[in-house]
């Protein structure tokens, strides 16, 4: 901890570690049981849950890459227990939302970088090298592959595997599989369903709400009416539903 | 009213050189079967209709976890042969999910069944299935049969060949 520079300002909690050459700026508030690996840059505006781990080299809460951005007081914000491995590089919000957020358990592997104002939900993995967009919207327990790279503004549901290296420039409803290029449905996340506890009725509601979104002939506008036509939506379906109403960027294709 | 099984499956490149280290093992009976496995939708568990070389059938409900890759499943077998009129009351009550077709190489000894198949749309696959009474002696089964076909572990499939079409 000797050769670490920490502000005398800087709010930390019990149970703090921290490895060699490592900074901590005044705006920063870290919970209890953190570890700060080695070359670590925690910058003004970092709000640290805790059991949260930050390996080598990581970069926190540094300015926004946003040309509007005029230094205003903004926050990045990390979940309890995630983990933030080597280099990778989270940006604080600019005025527009104010703060960036990665959500409780969250797992942001190397050279990840996650731009201003994205907000990252709870248990979501990130592999190496994405590189998020400013605004990046991200579900629970998603899962992105190695290397995607995220347009901004992009929205992307709770639930969602993509396949590395594709690259994301529309909206990813909730509870499914993606890929190919341009990207594309490739069927309902069920293995990753199941393991969360869905039960059998749930993921038949899922896949019959995109049978007709993916597969009936539809374009999206008419599916979303033949689905609630029926009555009685599942919130299950309902959230899909909601998703697709709040895309502004479209839906990806099927 | 349930059996146990302790089972994994794993995805294989090819189903001839598993079949030619299996056969070498002489103390295995041997059968090959055409398989046809309706899905049916239901609340919980599975149930599937199994036609065997469109002679015979099963009607199979079980349970099973897909949390880990190494899995246990509670089962009821019920056979007929008079599937095509079973098949007619199950989807008048029930919807289909997802029918399953594949060839079937079988190998059975004692309480072990080794399935090598060849799954339609979705290619090679080979099954160990260890049907127990003490879960202790099986995993012990189980891991000598892993060693002996050297199979690896990160090769196993949680996931059964239903979810696997019905995405």
């Amino acid at each position: 901890m000797s050769n670490s520079v920490i502000s005398s300002k800087a709010d930390i909690g019990n149970n703090f570690s921290i490895k060699n050459f490592s900074v901590i700026e005044d705006d920063v508030v870290i919970g209890n049981n953190v570890e700060i690996g080695s070359n670590v840059l925690i910058a003004n505006g970092a709000r640290i849950s805790d059991n949260v781990k930050i390996h080598h080299g990581a970069v926190i809460s540094t300015i926004p890459q946003d040309l509007k951005f005029e230094g205003e007081v903004t926050t990045m914000e990390i979940g309890d227990g995630t983990v933030i491995r080597e280099y990778a590089t989270l940006n604080r919000g600019t005025n527009y939302s104010n703060k960036t957020v990665v959500g409780s358990n969250c797992f942001i592997m190397a050279y990840a970088h996650v731009a201003h104002d994205c907000i990252i939900g709870d248990r979501v993995i990130i592999a190496n090298s994405v590189q998020m967009g400013g605004h990046v919207e991200i579900g629970d327990w998603t899962i992105i592959g190695g290397l995607v790279p995220i347009h901004q503004f992009t929205k992307i549901g709770a639930h969602v595997m993509i396949g590395g290296g594709f690259r994301t420039v529309k909206d990813v409803p909730p509870y499914i599989l993606v890929g190919n290029l341009p990207l594309r449905f490739e069927g309902v996340n069920i293995v990753g369903l199941r393991r969360r506890g869905f039960t059998n009725e749930q993921i038949y509601n899922i896949k019959d709400a995109y049978d007709v979104i993916y597969k009936s002939g539809f374009n999206v506008s008419d599916a979303v009416k033949e689905i609630t036509a029926k009555g009685n939506v599942p919130d299950e379906v309902k959230l899909i539903l909601d998703f697709i109403e709040k895309s502004d960027r479209g839906i990806i294709r099927g | 009213m349930f059996d146990k099984n302790y089972e994994i499956k794993c995805k294989i490149p090819d189903i001839a050189k598993f079949r030619n280290i299996i056969k070498k093992e002489s103390s295995y009976i041997y059968s090959k079967e055409t398989q046809t496995d309706i899905y049916y939708r239901v609340k919980k568990g599975r149930l599937k209709l199994r036609i065997i070389n469109n002679e015979i059938a099963s009607l199979i409900y079980y349970e099973r976890s897909d949390k880990t890759k190494i899995r246990t499943s509670n089962y009821i077998i019920s056979r007929t042969k008079d599937f095509k009129q079973l098949d007619n009351i199950l989807r008048s009550q029930l919807k289909l999910l997802t029918v399953v077709s594949k060839v079937r190489h079988i190998f059975i000894k004692n309480n072990i069944r080794i399935h090598l198949d060849r799954v339609k749309k979705l290619g090679d696959f080979i099954e160990i299935e260890i049907i127990y009474k003490e879960i202790k002696s099986a995993k012990k089964q189980m891991k000598e049969l892993i060693e002996f076909l050297e199979l690896n572990k990160n090769d196993f499939i949680k996931h059964s060949y239903s979810d696997m079409l019905i995405k």
